[in-house]
């Protein structure tokens, strides 16, 4: 390899990283927990209002942008200092392209535990739109797949932050089904006609449906050291009638993306109890 | 009824509602699908709409959804009489394939791709424009509906028009294969490529652009010709826009360059004229 190539590639990707570094200032150096919430900033408010305080805000692009809205936000909840970070910088924007990118910009942060929230669809007639469902691991179908790791590596969520969020759910009787889920990236996802194949196979195998960013998130984390799991709302199955109301790309604000934020923030504070008791 | 019978049923009605419901985000309104033209433009883009450099160029322009916002939302106009059809997409495979999954059973039949991208060679610069005539396959996007030996090809007749066109500038220009498909997030810059993206740059590839692959391959499974122009927003021997020596100026010009060089081509298109 050429050594001025080299010089460069190294120079670009560290400008990048630092670009990333700067991006995330606003989380501050007190954050442990972030909860990355795979969407854009549609729900912001509604996340901000979740919190007990919103002690700073922040934008991921530090330019002028149509993107109004905060992107990241630093509050507190129940005494524990949690980021949430919205993985997308252009509205309705979705895909493990985003998430890869937001949580490039955590590497060398104070956060340790990322708890990741979305929409995904069912393949199982049991898992209806509104339930919950927790990802444990994911067949690596996205189209970063070829990039952020060998195809032999799983990706698996972290069991210390998983089972707070199982223990976090049934505390306050919310039902969430664990279990192995497709990170599919083909456009129209399971409903897609040239895998109807592959969606059948899966369904009969028991996996619960398509998580698109999920396998990104989940061995992103990973490499970066963070201890990572996720919570996603049924927004589509494959047994029930579309009732999406569009021209908008999510599920409105609902008693469901409700319970995501809430299960996760007490996730979080778990966690930080958890940490607290054993340090003791 | 069997258990896989059920399934197959529930899977292609659900597809219908789902085409449905994408048509009706990705156009503003459900029953601009029967109004779409022969040609349309479709502008890959995170930030900066540069789709707002096209609609200055058309006559009665009409704007659905939030265009020319990113995400969701669509634009038609005349150029010299054609009508032509804007559509934008955020980012990613997934998206692209998303958004060319809705023009299935369309009227669409020419599309022309604008973007920005990495330039890879040191004599690719900030600004340049890059025509692609081929991508290489980098994302599993594509791998869903088309097998591997299925190379990624621009139409012949629409990229040398393009060409024609873009040339008629002066404004620097690269005609060649590109690679396609790599990650949005640290793109090229993620320090695990250093070598891939190396044995690219000695295979002769321009840069690197995201969606090419997964448009040239989607278009061609619907039947429409398809190409792309692209601009050169970052390189590796020299940095990224904001910071080089080219910077938004030329960003502009390139971005303005390729709307007027793709109006045109479409017209063509429309007219017969192509090459």
């Amino acid at each position: 390899m050429n050594e001025h190539y080299e010089a460069a590639y190294v120079a670009r990707s560290n400008e990048w990283l630092n670009d990333l570094a700067q991006s995330r200032a606003a989380l501050g150096d007190a954050c442990r927990y972030v909860i990355l919430v795979i969407g854009s900033t549609e729900y912001g408010g509604n996340i901000a209002g979740c919190l007990d305080t919103v002690e700073a805000r922040g934008a991921f692009i530090p330019e002028p942008t149509e993107v109004e809205q905060t992107q990241i936000m630093r509050g507190t909840y129940q005494g524990v200092t949690v980021g949430v970070w919205h993985h997308a910088i252009t509205r309705q924007a979705f895909g493990a392209s985003y998430t890869n990118m937001a949580l490039d910009s955590l590497r060398g942060s104070s956060v340790e535990v990322v708890i990741a929230i979305g929409e995904m669809s069912s393949l199982q007639e049991h898992l209806r739109v509104g339930h919950l469902a927790l990802p444990t691991a994911a067949i690596r179908g996205d189209d970063m797949h070829r990039y952020v790791a060998p195809p032999e590596e799983p990706a698996i969520a972290n069991l210390r932050v998983s089972a707070a969020l199982l223990a976090e759910a049934r505390a306050n009787g919310v039902r969430v089904q664990p279990g192995l889920v497709w990170g599919c990236g083909a456009g129209a996802g399971i409903y897609d006609p040239l895998l109807e194949d592959t969606a059948l196979a899966y369904c009969r195998q028991g996996v619960l449906g398509n998580c698109m960013e999920v396998a990104t998130t989940y061995l992103v984390s990973r490499q970066l050291g963070l201890a990572c799991s996720s919570l996603w709302l049924v927004a589509d199955s494959i047994y029930e009638p579309l009732t999406w109301t569009r021209p908008v790309m999510r599920q409105p604000w609902s008693p469901g993306w409700k319970t995501l934020v809430h299960t996760a923030l007490n996730t979080c504070v778990r966690l930080d109890r958890q940490e607290t008791d054993r340090a003791r | 009824m069997s258990f896989e019978q059920r399934f197959r049923e529930a899977r292609a009605a659900r597809y219908q509602e789902w085409l449905a419901a994408m048509r009706a985000w990705l156009l503003g309104t459900a029953e601009n699908f029967t109004r779409l033209s022969r040609g349309m433009i479709l502008v890959h883009s995170s930030r900066g709409q540069p789709q707002r450099f096209l609609t200055p160029l058309l006559s009665d322009v009409q704007t659905f959804g939030d265009f020319p916002a990113q995400g969701g939302g669509a634009a038609v106009g005349l150029y010299r009489g054609t009508p032509i059809w804007i559509i934008h997409q955020p980012m990613g495979c997934t998206a692209s394939q998303l958004f060319m999954e809705c023009l299935t059973d369309s009227p669409v039949r020419y599309l022309i791709g604008l973007a920005e991208m990495t330039g890879y060679p040191e004599h690719v610069h900030m600004g340049d424009l890059i025509v692609p005539t081929a991508a290489v396959r980098g994302d599993i996007v594509t791998d869903f509906h088309a097998s591997p030996e299925v190379p990624a090809v621009a139409d012949l007749g629409l990229t040398a028009a393009l060409e024609v066109e873009l040339c008629r500038s002066g404004h620097p220009l690269h005609v060649g294969p590109i690679f396609s498909g790599l990650p949005g997030g640290s793109g090229i810059h993620n320090p695990i490529l250093k070598a891939l993206i190396w044995s690219q740059i000695q295979s002769g590839m321009l840069g690197g652009g995201i969606e090419v692959s997964t448009t040239l391959l989607e278009a061609a499974r619907l039947g429409i010709r398809a190409a792309a122009a692209w601009t050169v927003s970052d390189d590796i021997f020299r940095g990224g826009m904001a910071d080089g020596s080219v910077g938004r100026a030329n960003w502009a010009s390139a971005w303005d360059l390729m709307a007027r060089a793709s109006l045109e081509v479409l017209h063509q298109a429309a007219t017969g004229a192509l090459p």
